[in-house]
């Protein structure tokens, strides 16, 4: 019996140094046959191909969250005097209006040139005090790169329709009307499109009967510039407003939110296991770049063709050196492409970051059709529908991009993480803002540009309030 | 079924198996770690056509692996390192990073710092310092302004009354080639301590890097070669580490795996050895 026992005892220790001694052989790199490597020969194989597929698909499945086409608000305007309902990102509904509208605009977009004719602005601000859904964008479209957005066919209207910046969707007469402000002057548009659409109206009277039933139709008196002769000079008025500058005339009062800076941890150093994710992203060998810490605490990984630099503020800044290509992020030559992969850039950083990923286009995308291998561009944060102002030493910008030719040349980001507090904090009034704006410029005259409600972030970690922004014209 | 013959024939055959892994481990291993002959030969050849003379005795036979390792400058702070050199609590401060107490005056530029003291100090240490006796007391110096004074080389030369020692790191046994500190003393005490030091951080580990062998690193060194008619000799071939950039100020940083060639005039070349894919 004791003999059976060591034979035993015997037998599964050899069984365990066999097993050991061919793991050893089938991981250590050292111990392979020249050219020949196990895992990269079982990610080949089929299963492996099959395997791989499934985990691919899956990475796919989280969209990205950086708008490049949905409007920062949408406006329903009810028809019935002053009474419209403003949405933006933090509606539920808006989703929902935004999935309609996109399905119109692709379709307007795609329609020949005979559906679309010259209207004047008294037509474009009549359609606005009717039933009309008005969208409004952060910035102004190249009218081609708007219907590749879109994935509109192919159509000579953009040859017409050379840029957009504000879009009002209404139906007449049993068709669906498009009307496109081409860029910021007094050239306007109308589309008609074939098919009907009883949409609109539909969603746009659900909305009235919902504020009828809640007693809200007084809460939602939104005038535009335009309703109240803003937009015009007369008497002793100096300043003008923007015609579709929105005028709320009820106080309005929006949740603070905290700013965390999201890869610093608790004992203020940074999260190398997140840099070192972000280094691949910008393919970057977390193990053989050269990497050194500076006086201020910013890590700087330098390699041949580009330096990164994370600062304990949380700023990320990639620059290729002089001559050199940088990071590749497009074979492609146009602009659809560039974007959108840039889009897809940043948004991969946002996720493994944990990053806000709400973000949208906060540069003008004009002319990026005619320079389409040269990309600037920069983006914002979106919390609670609005967008963040950022002010700080090294960016007043979420993200800023620079590309040529599909290669990134620099690449700017305020790393930051936003949460939702309980506490409101009501905003000066409208008129209030309006006129603290106004006494802070010199000049005789002036034109507001634009007024809406966003964030302010001065770039320290801690609570942030809504307020007004103003862009007087210069 | 005979249990007892089955475990007994298993047992001989797994005995005989893990005899041909162990022994395919082991030479391979091996293998994998020497630098064969033809190789040897075949580099010296390409070399030499390229007018670079080299012994073969000089090319090293066994590839060594020394890991990446992160390092910390023993200047963390301007002010604080400034205050402990010069051992004084308060400090006048002067242009360009330059501090002075004490008849001590301590600059920094980048990663490099500059001691002097216009009278000679620590001559309780230096007093009787003689040739034979260098080592040992570039120990206390350095124990004494708080330096790692375990792992060093030491090098020293007479000149003027004076010793000038040269300090320089070592890593995991492996030479920091770019960094070291210069002390200026005599009988009389200590005159000045200048150059850059590092020491290592014990908050992050090593980590593993695949370099090249020697002889693709004597192959890379051609390219370095400026003048190709000129006909040079290598007279030695050492493994070490670098800081590579000396030019700005590190508070940490990761040192590279060099591989420093120092040719018959004396000038010294170092490679990379890191391999980049």
């Amino acid at each position: 019996m004791k003999k059976e026992r060591i034979k035993n005892i015997a037998l599964l220790s050899l069984i365990i140094l066999n097993v050991l001694l061919c793991s050893r052989i089938l991981i250590d790199k050292k111990l392979w046959p020249h050219g020949y490597n196990f895992f990269v020969d079982r990610e080949n194989s089929f299963m492996g191909q099959v395997i791989d597929n499934i985990f691919q698909g899956q990475k796919n499945l989280s969209e990205s969250k950086v708008q490049l086409i949905s409007p920062q608000r949408i406006m329903l305007n009810t028809g019935y005097q002053s009474t419209r309902l403003s949405l933006d990102s933090s509606d539920e509904k808006y989703y929902e209006i935004n999935d309609m509208v996109q399905n119109i605009l692709k379709q307007a977009m795609s329609e020949p040139s005979k559906s679309v004719t010259s209207v004047s602005k008294e037509d474009w601000y009549t359609v606005l005090t009717g039933k009309s859904i008005y969208l409004s964008y952060t910035t102004e479209f190249d009218s081609k790169l708007f219907a590749k957005f879109l994935s509109s066919k192919d159509s000579e209207i953009t040859n017409m329709i050379t840029s957009v910046s504000n879009v009002v969707i209404s139906s007449a007469a049993g068709n669906t009307l498009v009307y496109i402000q081409n860029g910021h002057e007094d050239v306007y548009y109308k589309i008609s499109l074939s098919n009907a659409s009883t949409e609109i109206d539909s969603v746009i009277n659900y909305f009235q009967t919902q504020m009828d039933k809640k007693g809200d139709s007084g809460l939602n008196i939104i005038n535009y510039a335009f309703d109240l002769s803003f937009d015009t000079l007369f008497g002793g008025q100096k300043t003008i407003l923007n015609p579709m500058i929105p005028i709320y005339s009820n106080p309005q009062s929006f949740a603070t939110i905290n700013a965390e800076n999201p890869i610093l941890r608790l004992d203020n150093t940074l999260n190398h296991s997140v840099i070192d994710k972000i280094l691949k992203c910008f393919n970057i060998n977390a193990n053989t770049v050269r990497r050194y810490t500076e006086a201020d605490g910013t890590m700087v990984f330098v390699e041949n063709n580009a330096t990164l630099k994370m600062s304990l503020s949380g700023v990320l800044e990639y620059t290729a050196k002089d001559g050199a290509n940088g990071l590749k992020l497009s074979d492609s030559s146009n602009a659809y492409d560039n974007i959108t992969n840039v889009a897809n850039f940043i948004d991969n950083i946002n996720q493994i970051a944990t990053t806000e990923r709400k973000l949208c286009v906060s540069s003008s995308l004009l002319n990026q059709e005619i320079k389409p291998t040269t990309l600037q561009i920069t983006f914002d944060y979106v919390v609670n529908g609005m967008p963040v102002i950022l002010s700080t030493p090294k960016t007043n910008h979420a993200v800023t991009v620079i590309a040529e030719n599909g290669y990134l040349k620099k690449y700017v980001q305020k790393l930051r993480s936003y949460h939702m507090t309980n506490e409101y904090v009501e905003i000066p009034e409208y008129i209030n803002a309006l006129d603290s704006a106004i006494a802070a410029k010199t000049s005789d005259t002036s034109e507001i540009a634009d007024m809406y409600t966003a964030y302010f972030d001065d770039g320290q970690v801690g609570s942030k309030t809504a307020n007004w922004k103003v862009d007087v014209k210069e | 079924m005979n249990w007892s013959r089955a475990k007994t024939i298993l047992i001989i055959f797994f005995i005989v198996i893990n005899m041909i892994l162990l022994g395919t481990i082991i030479h391979t291993t091996n293998k994998s770690d020497a630098v064969s002959t033809e190789v040897l030969d075949a580099t010296v050849e390409i070399l030499n056509s390229n007018k670079i003379l080299i012994k073969k005795e000089l090319i090293p036979t066994k590839h060594v692996q020394i890991p990446y390792v992160e390092v910390n400058n023993i200047v963390g702070d301007y002010n604080e390192f400034a205050k402990k050199m010069l051992m004084s609590e308060t400090l006048q401060k002067g242009e360009q990073n330059t501090y002075y107490a004490n008849e001590q005056i301590i600059t920094f530029t980048a990663d490099n710092f500059q001691f002097t003291t216009k009278t000679p100090l620590n001559s309780d240490i230096l007093l009787n310092i003689n040739d034979t006796n260098i080592e040992e007391k570039t120990k206390l110096i350095l124990k004494r302004y708080g330096f790692n004074y375990k792992d060093i080389k030491v090098n020293w030369l007479y000149a003027e009354n004076k010793y000038i020692i040269t300090v320089m790191q070592t890593i995991n046994g492996s030479l920091i080639f770019d960094s070291s500190l210069k002390i200026e003393c005599s009988k009389d005490g200590l005159y000045s301590i200048y150059g850059t030091w590092f020491e290592k951080n014990t908050k992050y580990s090593n980590v593993d890097v695949k370099l090249k062998s020697v002889t693709s690193i004597l192959i890379d060194f051609i390219a370095k070669k400026t003048n190709t008619e000129d006909i040079i000799q290598i007279m030695s071939l050492e493994q070490g580490y670098s800081v590579y950039e000396n030019e700005t100020y590190h508070k940490t940083l990761m040192l590279i795996p060099v591989w420093q060639i120092t040719l018959e005039d004396g000038t010294t070349h170092m490679i990379d050895a890191r391999q980049t894919t």
